[in-house]
This record gives C-alpha cells, structure tokens and sequence, in this order.
C-alpha cells in the first residue's frame, strides 16, 4: 500500500512538471496547427538559463523560471514572424520543415558555446524530503510541482476568464470567426507561439533541478510534449494535465517495476501506443478545441 | 449610428488570373436592406466576404461613408473593420462549439473594449433571445442549428454594428428559425442600420428587402427596387438554371438594366424607390 502511495504522489508530483513541460506544446499545435519542433530547445534553454543564473549569483531556478519567460516569449515572437507565419503560409510542412532546420541550427550552436556535457543543478530546496500523506518525497519535487501548478492555474485562468484567454480560445476554434468579431488574428498567432516558447523555457528552469540535462536531452523533452499532447490532447490545460499525469504516473510506477534503462523504452512505447490509438499520427493531436 | 457601404468596380480572386467579382458595383445605404441574388458561382458569397474585409479586391474601392467621414476601406482588414461597425454573419456556423454560449456573446464585444457596455449590451441579448439564457453555461456546439444561428445573430449584434452582413440567414435551420431570422433582419433594418442580405431562398429574401441586386458572373446583371422584380422572379430562376433558351442573353432592354454607376449616389435611387 505504501508502495501505491508513493508511486501515485511522486507519478502525480512528476505529471504536474510534464504538464507545464507539455502545455506550450498544445496550446501551439492546438492554436496554431504548428507542430512546434523547437519546443525541446526551449525547455533546454530554459534548464541552461537555470544553470547559469544559479552558478553566477546563486539565483533560484523559480526565479529563472520568471525571468526567461519574457525573454523566450520574444526570442518565440520573432522566430514566429520571422520564419514560421511565412513557412506556414506557404504549407504546413514547409513550416515544420523551417522549424526542424531551426531546431537542429539551435543545437549545434548550443553545444558549440556550452558543449554537449551532461550538467545538473543542485539548488537550495533539494537533498531533502518532504512528507505528504505518510508518504515521503524529495523537497525539489514538491517545489517544482507546486511551481509547476501554480504555472498552469495562471495560464487556464487566463484562458478561461479573461478577455484575451477567450480570444485565444476562439482562434483556436474558429479563426475566421474570431477575426470578424475584431481579433487580430496574425498578432494572437504570434502572441501564442511567444506564450508556448515561454512556458517551455519557464518548464526546463523549475525542472532542471530535477533531471541532468545535455544539448541532447531536448530531444527528451520534446518526445515527453508530444506524449502529452497525444495523450491529453489539445484541449487546453486540463487536457494537457490528463496527459502529464498519465505519463508522469505512468512512469513513476515503470520505475518501480522495470529496471530504469528499460523506463524510456516503455515511455516512448506509450508514445507509439497513442498515435496508433488516436490515429493519424501527430497530426491527431491537432484538434484545434482548446 | 448610419452608415453607407459601396463597392466600386470590385474585381475579386482567390486564385491569381481567375476573378470571381468582375467589376462588382453596388450600394447599400442606411435603413434599408439590400439582397444579392444570383446562381451559384455568381460571386455573391465573395461579394459579402470583399465587404466584411476576409478578402481584399485585386481593384476597385470598397467605401464607408458614416455621418462624419468616408473612408476608402478597400484594404482595411476584417479585425478593423469589426471596430468601424461593420458585423458579419458567415455561410454555415461560425459559433465557437466548445465555448460557452455566455462566452460566445462576451467575445462579440471584442471590438468594444469595455466591460461595462458589453455586460449591458450581453444583458440585452438575453432579454431579446430568451432560449440563449436558458443555456447561457451550455457549450455553444450543442445548441440546435437554429440556435446556433440565433447565438450568431445575437453575437454579432454586441457590437451595435451600423452595417450588418448576412450570408445565408436560412441555411440549414428549421422554417421557424428561418422566419425570425428574416422578421430580426427586417427589425435591425427599421432600426437604421444598413443590411445586406445574401440569399438562395429568393422569395423569402425578397419578402424583407428593399433593393434586389441580381449578380451574374462576378457583376451586377440587374439591380431595382424589390417591387419591380415580383413578377420576373420565376424567370429569374429559370434563367440561372439555365432552362430558358434566352439564358445568355442579356437584359439590356429590361427597365431595371442599368448597372449602378460608381458615380451614382445609391440615395438618389432610394428618393425615386421610394417616391
């Protein structure tokens, strides 16, 4: 029973940080039909930033979560304008294909001026345990699940109840629709691509205590956002939350009945399962209901 | 509040060297509702999309004129064009399913930026479709089409458009809904504003309408007050289905010919229309 219990906390405690790692990868593919191939470099950038801002001048990894996220709102602006809205606009596949050149010039320049090393990060709130329910877990989860979570309340909040948030839902839906009750469609497009790109980035700094990471572990990151997304959906948060649990259960309880290096292999096996079972591959995601 | 909306000598295309308005010209003015009719492929879906801005026209001028400017608002986008009071009702449904009814309407008011007015103008909503309030929290793609069509109506109207755009009112609901959507257009007309109807139920168009403008091939192949086409109407129609032998030839020597000029203020037609 403890065993249960404790696979269900640390799996939920894991879901909520894959659900934050995930979000901007639905709301990009649900919003905008755009398959966002750099969203793992995000997350990346995100542990990167975490990394350096601590070793400088010791800064939180929370914090950095708060700071990169304007930043890489505007580095995801820019690469939306730039090179997907015309990529797009040409075909859905010139603008994964634009996006898959991005993101393999983004790693080779990452691991040219941080190199290809394994880091990890040990921040102030790790190496100690916290007890919820009888059940102990590591201090980093809990604080990075509760960062996570209070992530996600903001964001389906936002898109929920405010002004803006409906007109998000509404591009989604109905782009046409949108545009002639006044939505400015191509400025929303972009805001919500700069949205996803922040929210990834914001998921590598709060997870980079937990997880070592490498130019190489993007891939990772991206694989854990399309399991999401398949999983979940793209319904929006909660959608995305039933799919980070999923995974985040899922693996909590593979890691105790599996010998780890056979986790991935049943991770990404879970990601083959859902885009059989949904059909469609990928593109089965994009169901453009958020 | 009033405003006049004109297309001038539009030519329109989706496809490069393929136009499907050919020199479109046509006026609509305030407190009147204008309907354009025509066989399939006449353009008359594509006139009202150049006029709600969803396409610009490769030529020709799309204006507005209000009771204090007129504004060549030919490549003025769709978003803009919502703030300058212009309100469309697109062919098919156009609500956002997995949002609320409730949040279907607020998002009508996007335009308007303020809270207070759209609340009250929201209330309103209510009060004049009773069946909206009672499934204010259900998910907009539940209701029936003819709700829908309601809720698309009643959206449209948060804004207070001056000018109001409607593609196929009819489409596709019960006669009921067909019937009140026709009576809320005739009533958006007597409250001055300028609506411009697109139809394949003819009879039921020219049964609200003031003016009948006939569309063929991209361009205007008639155009009158409605009174005057009552009795060609079957012709009309056996025209577009191409079972009158005189299908191509044109109706030069008919009394309602001639083409409205772009320099020919609608208004002067509408004092003789209604002289």
């Amino acid at each position: 029973m403890t065993i249960v219990a404790q696979v269900v906390a640390t799996g939920v405690l894991l879901g909520l940080i894959y659900t934050l790692a995930g979000l901007g990868m639905s709301l990009s593919l649900g919003v905008l039909g755009v398959l966002n191939l750099t969203h793992g470099m995000a997350v990346l950038g995100g542990s990167i930033a975490a990394y350096e801002l601590y070793h400088r001048w010791q800064l939180s990894p929370i914090v950095t979560a708060v700071v990169v996220m304007p930043v890489f709102g505007i580095v995801g602006w820019l690469l939306y304008k730039v090179i997907v809205q015309r990529a797009q606009a040409i075909s859905p596949e010139a603008g994964l294909l634009a996006l898959f050149g991005v993101m393999v010039m983004a790693q080779a320049a990452t691991a040219q001026f941080w190199s290809g090393d394994i880091r990890s990060l040990v921040a102030d709130y790790s190496n100690a345990r916290v007890a919820i329910g009888g059940v102990a877990v590591p201090s980093d989860y809990v604080v990075t699940a509760a960062s996570a979570l209070l992530l996600l309340a903001v964001v389906y909040l936002g898109l929920r109840f405010s002004m803006p948030g409906r007109a998000v839902r509404a591009l989604a839906q109905h782009p046409d629709a949108a545009r002639i009750l006044g939505v400015h469609v191509t400025r929303y497009s972009a805001l919500v691509f700069a949205l996803s790109m922040s929210l990834a980035a914001a998921a590598g700094s709060l997870l980079s205590t937990l997880f070592p990471f490498s130019v190489a572990t993007q891939i990772i990151w991206l694989t854990y956002a399309f399991i999401v997304v398949l999983v979940g959906g793209t319904g929006g948060v909660l959608a995305a939350l039933a799919g980070g649990l999923t995974l985040g259960i899922g693996q909590a309880a593979f890691n105790q009945l599996l010998p780890l290096t056979w986790v991935s292999v049943v991770v990404y096996g879970l990601l083959l399962a859902a885009m059989v079972a949904r059909g469609g591959g990928l593109a089965a995601g994009k169901e453009r209901a958020l | 509040m009033s405003a006049t909306l004109t297309m001038r000598d539009v030519v329109a295309e989706y496809s490069p060297g393929q136009p499907i308005l050919r020199g479109l010209t046509l006026a609509a003015e305030p407190g009147h509702l204008s309907v354009i009719i025509g066989p399939n492929g006449s353009g008359k879906s594509t006139a009202l999309r150049v006029l709600a801005g969803l396409l610009i026209p490769t030529s020709g001028t799309v204006s507005l004129r209000t009771d204090s400017d007129e504004l060549d608002v030919s490549h003025v986008p769709a978003h803009e064009r919502a703030g300058r009071g212009i309100g469309f009702l697109p062919q098919g449904h156009s609500v956002f399913p997995a949002m609320s009814v409730h949040d279907n309407l607020l998002l009508g008011g996007w335009s308007v930026r303020r809270s207070r007015k759209i609340s009250d103008a929201v209330a309103s909503a209510y009060a004049r479709y009773p069946a909206l309030a009672d499934k204010r929290n259900a998910p907009a793609g539940s209701l029936s089409g003819g709700q829908q069509r309601i809720l698309e109506l009643a959206r449209s109207l948060i804004a207070d458009p001056s000018i109001l755009l409607v593609d196929e009112p009819s489409a596709g609901v019960a006669p009921v809904v067909a019937t009140l959507m026709y009576q809320e257009l005739a009533q958006l007309r007597d409250e001055g504003r300028t609506v411009i109807l697109v139809d394949q139920d003819v009879r039921a168009a020219l049964a609200v309408a003031d003016t009948v403008y006939v569309l063929k091939s991209g361009a205007v192949d008639r155009w009158g007050p409605t009174a005057d086409f009552g009795d060609d109407l079957d012709a009309l129609v056996r025209d577009w289905l191409a079972l009158d032998p005189a299908a191509d030839t044109p109706h030069a020597d008919t009394p309602h010919a001639s083409i409205p000029q772009a320099d020919t203020p609608q208004a002067n037609y509408a004092e003789e229309a209604h002289s």
